[in-house]
């Protein structure tokens, strides 16, 4: 498990021919620790993606501070899975977890045996990318994540590009293998469906970049979506976002 | 983890000056590519004799002199509209093919071993069949460069027609629409994207094929003029004329037929 | 995943689904036969050879294949085949493994770095324009009648096309895998043997494929120009004495043997090269 701390986090992305300086993060200050389920949710365009990014090292801040640390103190291991899976398409699907590891010895092997398991695509260890269906390559990008054991993990909407009936089968798996490894995970959606059915917690950015909202979600586990109390709470947390477009759109006008 | 400090800032100002430094960084390599070329070639004529190697004022004097003489666009100018002819040869022959290919799944299987094979076929061999054929002439080099862009155009048509809408053709089938107005509505107007882009894919091959078809036997044209310059013993005609040749070539792509290209697939959303 | 297609002197066929209607049978059964695929290949090469007949007949410049057959037959049993075949192999083989080692370093630098980029690749690009019957004449001017010309020639014209390709191949290599890379920290060293190294292989065969038949031609016009032996020379020698018969039945082996070695082993090893990439993709599971 991770502590992750973000203070004073600012992103602009510097302008080109013809474009503008476009300001991504405003002063973004939150903090996680522990086996939490925290989701960034917001538009498009409001800077949710970068702020994961920077967190995983991929992209630079252009001001302010992020600290990811383990239990001990010392820097944090992260697991990262994105909107596609990502996976080398020349190597199977064994190779491909391997590649994120310095070590390719039998035992571990069988650790991450244990993670394909899981996600339930143990006899699928010889394959290609290309031989597996979309909702398959992402579980392997999932499992990967995993198999790293990483104190933080990271996820960018990785539900975002399966169909429906695909995504709804794996948000149910990726609550049983949380349940079951206890991490601290930042999970970036522009579903409030989904942010709701998985999170304990819904970090909210407006347009423009800035921290708009932090709602804690405080029902019990496992959430079914045909649970009335999960119903409720979706239906409050869109009529805050509703609230949010009204005031920015007064606040612009004025 | 990622400690990051940094001033915003000054990182707006450093990417700005980055970018335009960049910029005129790979412009400095490419004219510092271009002049140690030069420069390697000059040792290179002075190391030979001049009549092995001239040097590159010499080749650019010839240059000028065949410009300024107007033997540039003659013979260009001949070997333009011989390449044009055979184009005109295979878009009629290759379209057909490539219709038939693209509709019909025996045609396909028919074609596909000439199609694929007449990709590596030696142009040597195009040259002098059409010497045989039709001996020292205008019209060998015609049939030179249609032979090697047929396939080219029977492939991007057949891949076109394939890629047709099945959803325009059920629509036009809901509106009862006939076969032949489906053919001449839906179907032949997709076939044009295809024939141009066939023909700006084989305008590299075909512009090489039909100087090769002149060297061998043409009346007149830039391979015409390469050889004469070969049989005449002169390295700075042939290093001349082939200069020219590329500088040609690579203009009418860039500028002709992919600006042409742009407007006629303007209305597609992304190009293949 | 979006991988970039290769560049070369080809037109190809993707392989890829039947079209819209006719989805005849491929099996063979009885009097299907000749509808299915195998048997539309044959009736194509029947009609070709038949429709080769037909023009020797008809005009008489044009040797039909039976002469060249007959000629064929006879260049063998003159002994002319096998030596002239032995010498041009050699020069042609030695050149184009030349044109790999420079292009295959030159293809890297160029994808790699955008400073070897901006300098080499106008230069790669005017190589590519540049027709080989150009470097034929140009190294019978500078190497006179031996074997150099020919190898020079191959090592001129194939160079350009393996630099391209492998370029290709390396620019492809995808900017996600890249982040990926970087997002779970791997080391310099897996990055290149499991990212770089396989991404840019089949780009090297495919390179280097093409550099084979640019440099086939290269070879043969420069034999046919200034050379005193091998293929090029011999079907010249014919062409010069007026038997076009002679000539044609060299014509034949020439292409035969290109385009054998593009079907039997080049598109092999291509196919090879590129399985993760052409293979199905399952829907049945979710």
């Amino acid at each position: 498990m991770a502590v992750l701390k973000v203070e004073h986090l600012h992103k602009t992305f510097p302008g080109g021919r013809g474009r503008d300086p476009n300001k991504v993060l405003n002063d973004i200050n939150f903090q996680m620790s522990g086996q939490h389920f925290v989701s960034l949710v917001g538009p498009s365009g409001c800077g949710k993606s970068t702020l994961l990014n920077i967190v995983s090292g991929i992209e630079q801040a252009s001001s302010g501070t992020v600290t990811v640390l383990d239990d001990h103190g010392k820097p944090a291991r992260m697991g990262y899975v994105f909107q596609d899976p990502r996976l080398l398409p020349w190597r199977n699907v064994m190779d491909n977890m391997l590649y994120v590891h310095n070590d390719r010895s039998p035992q571990r092997r069988e650790q991450l045996m244990r993670y394909l398991r899981m996600v339930g695509l143990d006899e699928h260890v010889g394959y290609f990318p290309s031989q597996l269906s979309g909702g398959m390559q992402q579980r392997v990008g999932i499992a990967r994540a995993f198999g790293v054991e990483p104190d933080l993990l990271l996820m960018d909407e990785p539900f975002s590009h399966l169909d429906a009936i695909t995504a709804r089968s794996l948000r149910d798996q990726l609550q049983d293998i949380w349940a079951q490894t206890k991490k601290t995970v930042l999970f970036v959606t522009h579903d409030v469906m989904e942010a709701v059915q998985l999170s304990d917690r819904i970090i909210v950015l407006a347009p423009g970049g800035t921290l708009y909202e932090d709602i804690t979600v405080d029902l019990p586990r496992p959430r079914k979506l045909s649970d009335p109390k999960v119903a409720t709470m979706q239906a409050e947390i869109l009529a805050r976002l509703e609230r949010m477009t009204q005031e920015l759109a007064r606040s612009t006008s004025a | 983890m990622t400690d990051v400090a940094a001033v915003s800032r000054q990182e707006r100002a450093d990417d700005r000056r980055a970018t335009a430094r960049t910029g005129v960084q790979r412009l400095a390599m490419a004219l510092f590519g271009w002049l140690v070329f030069l420069g390697i070639w000059t040792w290179g004529s002075s190391q030979f004799s001049g009549t092995v190697l001239p040097t590159p004022k010499t080749v650019a004097l010839e240059m000028w002199s065949i410009v300024a003489s107007g033997r540039f666009f003659s013979n260009f100018g001949w070997s333009l509209l011989k390449t044009v002819l055979g184009f005109v040869v295979a878009v009629l022959f290759g379209a057909p093919i490539g219709y038939l290919m693209g509709r019909s799944r025996y045609w396909r299987a028919f074609f596909h071993d000439g199609v694929t094979v007449s990709g590596t076929i030696p142009g040597l061999t195009y040259a002098v069949m059409a010497l045989i054929i039709f001996g020292i002439s205008m019209e060998g080099p015609v049939l030179a460069v249609a032979l090697v862009s047929m396939p080219y155009i029977a492939i991007n048509v057949a891949e076109g027609i394939r890629g047709v809408d099945q959803d325009l053709i059920k629509m036009s089938h809901a509106f009862g629409r006939s076969p032949r107005q489906i053919r001449r509505d839906v179907l032949v107007p997709s076939i044009v994207p295809f024939v141009f882009a066939g023909v700006r894919l084989a305008f590299a091959i075909a512009w090489k094929v039909e100087a090769l078809t002149e060297v061998f036997g043409g009346r007149n044209g830039v391979g015409f003029e390469i050889r004469r310059s070969y049989q005449l013993f002169s390295i700075p005609g042939v290093l001349a004329w082939m200069f020219l040749f590329i500088a040609f070539m690579l203009l009418v792509e860039r500028l002709l037929l992919l600006r042409l290209e742009n407007r006629v697939l303007g209305w597609r959303p992304t190009e293949r | 995943m979006s991988v970039e297609e290769p560049i070369g002197t080809r037109a190809t066929l993707p392989t890829a689904t039947p079209g819209p209607d006719t989805a005849g049978p491929t099996g063979a059964t009885q009097g299907r036969w000749l509808t299915s695929d195998v048997g539309a290949r044959v009736t194509s090469f029947a009609a070709g050879l038949l429709l080769w007949a037909v023009l020797g007949a008809v005009f008489d410049r044009i040797p039909g294949p039976v002469d060249a057959a007959v000629n064929l037959w006879q260049e063998f049993g003159r002994g002319e085949v096998f030596g002239n075949f032995a010498t041009t192999l050699v020069r042609f083989f030695a050149g184009v493994a030349i044109a790999a080692v420079i292009g295959i370093t030159a293809g890297l630098l160029v994808g790699w770095s955008k400073l070897w980029r901006a300098a080499l690749s106008d230069i790669v690009l005017v190589g590519l324009s540049i027709p080989a019957v150009i470097w034929a004449f140009l190294t019978v001017m500078w190497f006179g009648l031996g074997w150099q010309a020919p190898f020079t020639a191959t090592v001129l014209a194939a160079t350009p096309f393996v630099a391209v390709n492998v370029s290709k191949g390396v620019t492809g290599i995808s900017r996600d895998l890249r982040d990926m890379s970087r997002a779970y920290e791997v080391p310099l060293r897996r990055r290149i043997r499991d990212l770089a190294l396989p991404a840019v292989t089949g780009y090297i065969v495919t390179g280097v494929r093409f550099g084979m038949i640019i440099g086939w031609n290269a070879v043969l016009l420069s034999e046919w120009f200034g050379s005193s032996s091998g293929v090029g020379f011999r079907a010249r020698y014919w062409y010069d004495a007026n038997r076009f018969g002679g000539f044609a039945a060299w014509v034949v082996l020439f292409i035969a043997f290109i385009v054998a070695l593009d079907r039997l082993v080049l598109e092999r090893l291509s196919r090879r090269a590129f399985a993760w990439r052409d293979t199905e993709v399952r829907t049945d599971d979710v």
